[in-house]
């Protein structure tokens, strides 16, 4: 394939960076996963102590 | 009232009972495999039923990926811009999280752009670069977006940010026409659009070139929905915690 490297490049960088940029989406929606998870704890918490 | 009601009467509801906000946020499934089938069928269309261009050869391939990176960036920033005007209009925080997620993902098709632009343009062109009008102006406009991303981070108070943001939205996407008038305008390297022009793309061509965008306008739309998810569920999540200290003082 002639200039075959350019289009692999060209073909790469794009799904790298889509992969790239939806693993660090979902790294930070799990990271939100936790944070909500221990506000409802904190919440439950609150909520038995005041009861 | 009760820390419970006080939560249920949160914007958005998503924090309101157990697990809402959690089951709101995306999980892959049937839609993204659709996907994954259409990205390789795409790519079997690209590689497989495409002739190679009788003067370029193989490295035409590039332009069935290129020209909907450009194609999707236009529509990235046209969102950042009708959500903005959203958001001053109606003060929605909605049309925020959309302005913000479009614009982040607008950014990331813009890069793609300039990229898959470099590889296309040292086989075809001879050089990596060029201070063409067309690539400039791209450039810029991957500079002002980059810069609109910045600001909105570097502002704590979410309704300054918002603001500011939807002002920025609206001014920066005077650049969008710039972009797309440059090869008119002014005598560039870069060619102007063929798609619209007849005959310019025969054979199987315009449809590889169709699905193409068709397929990637799929992903990209996935990839807004994800982050405006996300934006959503962190402003929401914001809120809740402020909820949490404040009880927790008392």
């Amino acid at each position: 394939m002639e200039n075959g490297g350019y289009l692999i490049a060209a073909f790469g960088a794009i799904w790298l960076g889509i992969a790239l940029y939806t693993a660090w989406v979902g790294s930070q929606t799990a990271q939100l996963r936790r944070d909500l998870s221990s506000l409802r704890d904190l919440l439950r918490d609150d909520q038995t102590t005041r009861g | 009232m009760s820390i419970e009601t006080q939560v249920r009467s949160l914007p958005g509801e998503a924090v309101a009972s157990e697990g809402h906000a959690a089951r709101r946020l995306p999980h892959p499934g049937l839609f993204d495999l659709a996907v994954a089938l259409a990205v390789l069928a795409d790519l079997y269309a690209i590689f497989a039923i495409s002739p190679a261009e009788r003067v370029q050869g193989d490295v035409f391939r590039i332009v069935y990926a290129h020209v909907p990176m450009g194609w999707l960036a236009y529509v990235a920033f046209t969102l950042v811009f009708g959500a903005s005007v959203a958001y001053l209009w109606k003060r929605r925080p909605g049309a925020d999280y959309l302005a913000r997620a479009a614009a982040e993902v607008g950014v990331l098709f813009t890069t793609l752009l300039l990229v898959t632009g470099v590889l296309y343009g040292r086989p075809v062109w001879g050089v990596w670069w060029t201070w063409d009008a067309r690539l400039t102006t791209t450039l810029v406009l991957w500079f002002v977006y980059v810069g609109y991303l910045m600001v909105r981070s570097a502002i704590a108070d979410p309704e300054r940010s918002a603001r500011i943001g939807a002002v920025l939205g609206i001014v920066a996407f005077a650049n969008v026409p710039l972009v797309q008038l440059s090869v008119t305008w002014w005598r560039t390297l870069h060619p102007t659009p063929s798609v619209t022009q007849p005959g310019a793309m025969g054979g199987t061509l315009l449809p590889i070139l169709l699905f193409s965008m068709a397929m990637f306008s799929i992903v990209f739309a996935r990839l807004v929905v994800l982050r405006l998810q996300l934006v959503r569920g962190q402003a929401e999540a914001r809120q809740l915690a402020q909820l949490v200290a404040e009880r927790t003082e008392v």
